[in-house]
């Protein structure tokens, strides 16, 4: 039996997976050396999260949930210090929990890095880290009803009748919005049905990988969400509209030459299909 | 007989109470049963805690003996099995000494598991490109769907494109907003109905799976 031959069309359509690798990787490393650092475009619903960030009055109270740890945390990370940037700058007071044990370390990170002394903010008056609360679902409703009832110490362990924030805050009649970074395709939907479903009133901006988008677009649309931040392209947008851009410009400028070989291969997978549809016709 | 009423009727009917108590509370305003609900939140928590460690000790169980008597098919697991309890007891030894909030915890967290997943996820840019590369053609009606919106999202994010041609934002906004919306919903929607049919099911004890 001889081998039947390969005609061009063939071996386009099936380059070797190591070529690709190794395209991918070298477009990918080219702008990690040599920044290109070209504008962010800001999607609708980044624009809708600035937006409705600016309506925060100062002086009020939010309360973040962070679910980001691992990978996910790369995406969000630049959203995640921004945003409190923001906060912080504009004297609004931030409670951040962890819903996830491993957003403990994340969180401690990201607020190292947006560096609250900065901006004045001291810890336990104008923000507080209550650390991983254990629950995921049944945290996120009990912490709606009384933050006090669910947890008694801070990340630190300081009891919260000791922290001067925490006298004054305690549910969800003390805050002004909520602010999430959820996890998975699926993580947004208890802070809909525990805040959103019993208290239509108070805003939720989110960010998240942008894997998740798809889910989360449906939610923006039915105003569920006020606005999202989705991936480092989103969270770039919000770097952005602070005027530091960081950390999510580098990973969306890496975005730009990496996402290059997809499109030609796209392209070139489709050209070598439809070439040997019409050869074989022809033949 | 004893033992299934115990391992699967009792679950149930404590399933059933608790799932229609909780259920009812949605719809009545009536002190008690908020009451009840926020018991039940605690037991919740407490049952998810004790749910975490269980699990960290099925999973040590579970290395120890890999370790002890490795598969026949895969000998090298036995060194896996090793590095994976010398990892666990690293960080419990560093988290119990130093606390989960301090310095080195935070630390070690940030340099050893972040880069390892934050690895992980980067080599998915190099296996979605081999994908997209055979899933993008355009072979029928449900590849030119595919082709179109991927595109949409795809050049969207990009801010190459964007800034060689600027109305790509919105084009992938009207995508998101008008073709992948409308298919997110029926999505959402569907599991949404679906869990009404779970939930439902469960009370009047037809749903098994959660005991059995």
């Amino acid at each position: 039996m001889t081998k039947k031959e390969k005609t061009t069309w063939d071996r386009l359509l099936d380059i070797p997976q190591w070529a690709l690798a190794i395209a991918a990787f070298v477009f990918l490393i080219i702008p990690v050396l040599k920044p290109l650092g070209l504008p962010v475009p800001v999607g609708a619903p980044a624009a809708d999260y600035v937006k409705w960030i600016q309506e925060i009055p100062p002086g009020s109270n939010v309360v973040f949930f962070q679910e980001m740890s691992g990978s996910g945390w790369d995406e969000i990370k630049g959203g995640y210090t921004s945003t409190l940037k923001y906060l912080w700058s504009r004297k609004i007071n931030v409670v951040i929990i962890a819903t996830y044990s491993d957003a403990g370390p994340t969180n401690i990170w990201g607020i190292n890095y947006a560096n609250p002394d900065r901006f004045g903010a001291k810890y336990g008056e104008n923000y507080v880290n209550l650390g991983y609360i254990p629950g995921i679902e049944v945290m996120v409703a009990a912490v709606r009803d009384s933050i006090s009832a669910t947890v008694s110490v801070d990340y630190l362990g300081t009891p919260l009748k000791d922290i001067p924030l925490m006298k004054t805050v305690d549910s969800y009649k003390d805050f002004s919005a909520i602010i999430v970074s959820f996890s998975s395709g699926t993580d947004m939907d208890k802070y809909v049905r525990q805040w959103y479903a019993t208290h239509p009133e108070i805003p939720q901006l989110w960010m998240t990988a942008s894997g998740n988008e798809m889910s989360a677009v449906s939610y923006w649309v039915g105003g569920m969400a006020k606005g999202y931040l989705s991936g480092p392209t989103g969270c770039a947008a919000m770097e952005g509209f602070i005027g530091e851009p960081g950390l999510a410009a580098k990973i969306t400028d890496m975005k730009n030459l990496a996402s290059i070989p997809t499109l030609v291969l796209v392209v070139i997978g489709n050209i070598a299909y439809f070439g040997k549809k019409l050869s074989r016709r022809e033949s | 007989m004893a033992n299934v009423v115990i391992r699967t009727h009792i679950p149930m009917y404590i399933i059933s109470i608790i799932s229609l108590i909780l259920l009812a509370e949605y719809f009545v305003a009536f002190d008690p049963l908020a009451a009840f609900r926020k018991e039940m939140l605690t037991w919740g928590v407490i049952i998810y805690n004790f749910v975490t460690l269980l699990g960290s000790v099925l999973m040590l169980r579970f290395h120890t003996l890999r370790t002890m008597k490795p598969p026949s098919r895969d000998p090298k697991a036995r060194y896996y099995s090793i590095v994976a309890i010398a990892a666990f007891f690293f960080y419990l030894a560093i988290g119990w000494g130093t606390g989960l909030t301090g310095t080195q915890y935070v630390t070690m967290y940030m340099q050893t598991v972040i880069p390892a997943t934050a690895t992980l996820w980067g080599l998915n840019l190099i296996f979605s490109t081999m994908g997209v590369y055979r899933a993008m053609r355009i072979t029928g009606l449900e590849g030119l769907a595919l082709l179109i919106g991927g595109l949409s999202y795809f050049l969207k994010e990009m801010p190459i494109v964007a800034s060689i041609f600027p109305p790509i934002t919105g084009i992938g906004d009207w995508f998101l907003l008008y073709i992948m919306t409308p298919a997110g919903r029926v999505a959402v929607l569907t599991a949404a109905l679906i869990s009404i049919v779970v939930c439902l099911r469960t009370i009047i004890q037809r749903e098994r799976t959660a005991v059995v």
